[in-house]
């Protein structure tokens, strides 16, 4: 079974279509790349399978999404769903509390109270993102202090705090440096082994790098997906042949 | 050339009017100092007034402790209501015709001449409900009069939080109520604070709406919801009318000048702590 699977699904927002007729797998412990011009609707699939999209203004969706096989509407709540898929987004977020509260935003919610759990949650998630050694001493200090890239590292722990079996990312080293695109880029290729991990990508050589397979979308329409290398070195489509060698985009 | 000439003249006539204002509220200051000024001392704050006609003698400590129940009450009663409004509107309501509708219901609201509300408090807690004049009307007249000031003041903090905040907090599947205690309100709360000192500020040098609710020639303003109030504001309107006495009058008009210099100072303080908040 698919970790996700988009069947059918269409999006809207007002009467603009974005997302057409999508139909797409998205296989569980391994990394796909969702690549595609600007504007494509690449962040609006991404959001659509939280259904965060559904806070934006105008927005509809027609088909299904399933998540483990359940679809995403039929969920028992959305907090459920939520918890199952973390999602990491483009510009880096620290929520205005501790480096500590950060990760334990979510598990708090969920009702852990005891401290030693709570500390070791803490550890272990931002060990995971390789934060750990950077902020040990400042776990009480400001999230808002840390860097861009600590920011970023710290929103992948926060999502994986609440235990996630997808982590969605849109473009999350848009705005880092290459040694933190680095750190992201190692870590989401070990996470993979346990998650189905699904990133927005601008850059080629990213998705190349890191995915096992990768999906071209152009103008709100799955043009191809396929295994990365196979994409990249002979792709189906001309379309695809365009994008990936330059073309526009 | 012509560029920078014109942005010269442009900065000359901020200056100018800028320095206007303040000129005007020097003088305003400086002349309530003048007149007032010596006749404020412990005795002036700490009494209550006496003489023949009333007032020419003691102090005003009956008035000042009047507007400060009367101010505090109406903050109680406006600041629940007020500030769930206010979380509707930033938080909940952001989609669909209710929120239209109660943003412009408030609008009108702050809209209201504050003696008609003063009015329809007349009618309906001193007359119908049999409150007779007292704090209680008094404290709801204005309460009614700065439900507005605190809806749109707290609305607008609450919306000047970044939404990022709300958007990666609902992808953890928390609640939102959890993401509005956790983050939002601590982040708004110096914005908030700030809108309910400016209401104060508002409802001390209010006078229409307690004239016909609240306020008395003289009154002890012991804090008893029931019974009738001095205020400073009414006290000095008194004063002034009645030709009772001028010197008592000017600092009436300074004390309460001070209270709401001090007030507003405070909520311009914690204003510019928000911007820096939410700057960062
Ligand atoms: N909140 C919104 N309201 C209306 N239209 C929107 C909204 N968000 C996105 N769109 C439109 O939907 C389309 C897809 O947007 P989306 O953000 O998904 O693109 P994207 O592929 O992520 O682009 P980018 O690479 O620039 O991030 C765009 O045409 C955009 O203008
Ligand atoms: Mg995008």
């Amino acid at each position: 079974m698919n970790a996700i699977e988009f069947i059918d699904f269409n999006t809207f927002y007002g009467s603009k279509p974005v997302l057409q007729n999508i139909n797409l797998g998205f296989d569980s412990n391994s990394i796909t790349a969702i690549i595609g011009p600007s504007g494509c609707g690449k962040t609006t699939l991404l959001r659509s399978i939280n259904r965060t999209a559904e806070m934006e203004r105008g927005y509809k969706s027609q088909g299904e999404i399933q998540v483990f096989g359940e679809s995403i509407m039929e969920v028992k709540s959305l907090s459920y769903l939520r918890r199952q898929v973390g999602m990491v987004y483009q510009t880096p977020v620290a929520l205005p509390l501790s480096i500590r509260e950060n990760v334990l935003f979510g598990p708090r919610y969920y009702g852990v109270k005891n401290r030693s759990e709570l500390d070791t949650i803490t550890e272990y998630c931002l060990r995971q993102v390789a934060l750990w050694d950077e902020v040990k001493d400042r776990l009480k200090r400001p999230a808002s202090q840390l860097s861009g890239g600590q920011k970023q590292r710290l929103a992948i722990a926060r999502a994986l705090a609440v235990e996630p079996r997808v982590l969605l990312l849109d473009e999350p080293c848009s705005s880092l440096d290459p040694a933190s695109t680095a750190l992201i880029e190692e870590l989401l290729t070990r996470l993979a082994k346990d998650l189905c991990i699904i990133i927005v990508t601008h850059n080629l050589f990213q998705a190349r790098r890191i995915s096992n397979e990768t999906a071209f979308i152009l103008d709100g329409r799955l043009i191809e997906k396929a295994p990365t290398a196979i994409l990249f070195s002979s792709p189906q489509s001309s379309e695809t042949q365009g994008f990936v060698s330059g073309l526009f985009g | 050339m012509k560029r920078t000439l014109m942005d010269r003249l442009q900065m000359a006539c901020f200056w100018v009017s800028g320095l206007f204002i303040l000129l005007v509220l020097l003088s305003i200051i400086g002349y309530l100092i003048w007149r007032g000024g010596p006749f404020i001392n412990s005795e002036f704050i700490m009494s209550s007034p006496s003489g023949f006609p009333l007032g020419t003698e003691g102090g005003i400590f009956p008035a000042i402790k009047g507007t400060l129940w009367l101010i505090l009450l109406a903050l109680i009663m406006s600041i629940i209501p007020g500030l769930l409004t206010a979380i509707y509107l930033s938080e909940y309501g952001r989609q669909g015709q209710l929120p239209v509708i109660i943003n412009l219901l408030v609008q009108s609201m702050a809209g209201v001449p504050s003696i008609i509300t003063g009015l329809f408090v007349y009618a309906l807690g001193v007359v119908t409900l049999g409150w007779g004049i007292s704090l209680l009307a008094g404290g709801l007249a204005l309460a009614i009069m700065v439900f507005p000031v605190i809806v749109i003041s707290s609305r607008d903090a609450l919306l000047a939080v970044d939404d990022n905040y709300r958007l990666v907090a609902n992808s953890l599947g928390v609640s939102r109520s959890y993401t509005l205690f956790r983050v939002i309100l601590p982040r708004a709360a110096a914005g908030i604070l700030a809108g309910w000192l400016l209401a104060l500020g508002y409802a001390a040098g209010a006078t229409a709406p307690i004239m016909v609710t609240a306020a008395a020639i003289i009154a002890s303003s012991s804090g008893a919801l029931l019974e009738p109030v001095m205020a400073l504001p009414y006290h000095l309107y008194i004063l002034f009318n009645e030709h009772i006495s001028m010197n008592h009058a000017y600092a009436t008009a300074l004390v309460l000048l001070g209270l709401l210099l001090f007030i507003n100072v405070l909520a311009l303080s914690l204003q510019s702590l928000q911007e820096r908040i939410n700057s960062h």
